[in-house]
């Protein structure tokens, strides 16, 4: 049976390490996603999801449990990085889907026309449609973590949606990959 | 958008989610080794002086020589310790001549 969030939270504030083991195993998969795909940079993915993971551990005696383990967590990623981001003044655009860098992707051709066309929307959309449509989160919990209204939210996904749509189409994007046919 | 394409475009991008790279061991033996290191200077029972203290400073010094920058900047910062002048990252890995002189050791 897994532990409820506050109480894997409190523990951790108690300096279980097990507990701070068990929360890194339960999300830094997530969390490393999504700092990938905002960032675009595997390094600054790597610091981000360490950073994330010892900040949560320093102000675990804070939470509350008034939102979601998740949506706290990814508020922290999502300061940590913007406040990376600042500082390494790297450019957001993913250099790696674009072809300045080694490929991290690891699709069957090398690469993937879907991450390709969202990578090219800006960080603010690409965020959105992460949140949204990968961590399943709300419309209200994307906007509690990007700190942007709701409104904000929407109009970002429905953006991303309307400009995908007309790239894949435009580069003849094969049919079975937006239709769900294997 | 009808919501049948809306639904197709976030099956679509859900299936290209699932295929991104994953955090390497590596990251996860970084993180521990900040938190296990913070650990032991915020314990309340932390020898801040004698051979324990010596030890524990050294064992702290040795561990952000070899951090990467980033992670050693974070650790020094939350342990407040004086950074280098402006220009200069202070804590880099390999200088551990500089760390251990933060620490009194050398």
């Amino acid at each position: 049976m897994s532990i409820p969030d506050r109480e894997l939270v409190r523990r951790i504030a108690a300096g279980d390490q097990a507990s701070f083991a068990a929360l890194y195993r339960d999300y830094s998969v997530r969390l490393y996603r999504y700092a990938l795909v905002r960032s675009g940079s595997k390094d600054l993915a790597d610091d981000a999801l360490q950073e994330t993971m010892l900040a949560a551990w320093r102000s675990a005696g804070g939470f509350r449990g008034e939102s979601s383990l998740a949506t706290w967590l990814f508020g922290i990623c999502h300061n940590v990085l913007s406040h990376l981001l600042r500082r390494s003044r790297e450019a957001v655009a993913s250099g790696y889907v674009l072809g300045t860098e080694t490929d991290p992707w690891p699709g069957e051709d090398g690469r993937l026309d879907l991450l390709e066309a969202l990578c090219r929307l800006d960080e603010g959309h690409r965020t959105a449609v992460f949140l949204v449509y990968y961590q399943e989160f709300s419309v209200a919990e994307a906007a509690a973590v990007m700190g942007v209204p709701e409104g904000t939210v929407k109009s970002r996904l429905f953006t991303a949606r309307g400009w995908l749509r007309r790239q894949l189409q435009r580069e003849e994007y094969p049919a079975n990959a937006i239709s769900g046919e294997r | 958008m009808r919501s049948a394409a809306r639904d197709e475009i976030r099956d679509a991008l859900a299936r290209e989610f699932d295929r991104l790279p994953v955090p390497s061991a590596d990251v996860f033996a970084r993180t521990m080794a900040v938190y296990q290191a913070e650990s032991r200077l915020r314990a309340p029972d932390a020898p801040g002086a004698g051979l324990g203290g010596l030890l524990a400073r050294g064992t702290t010094a040795l561990l952000l020589a070899v951090l990467p920058p980033v992670a050693a900047e974070t650790l020094a910062s939350n342990l407040d310790l004086r950074k280098g002048p402006p220009g200069d990252r202070g804590l880099v890995p390999g200088s551990v001549l500089k760390v251990a002189h933060l620490f009194g050791l050398a």
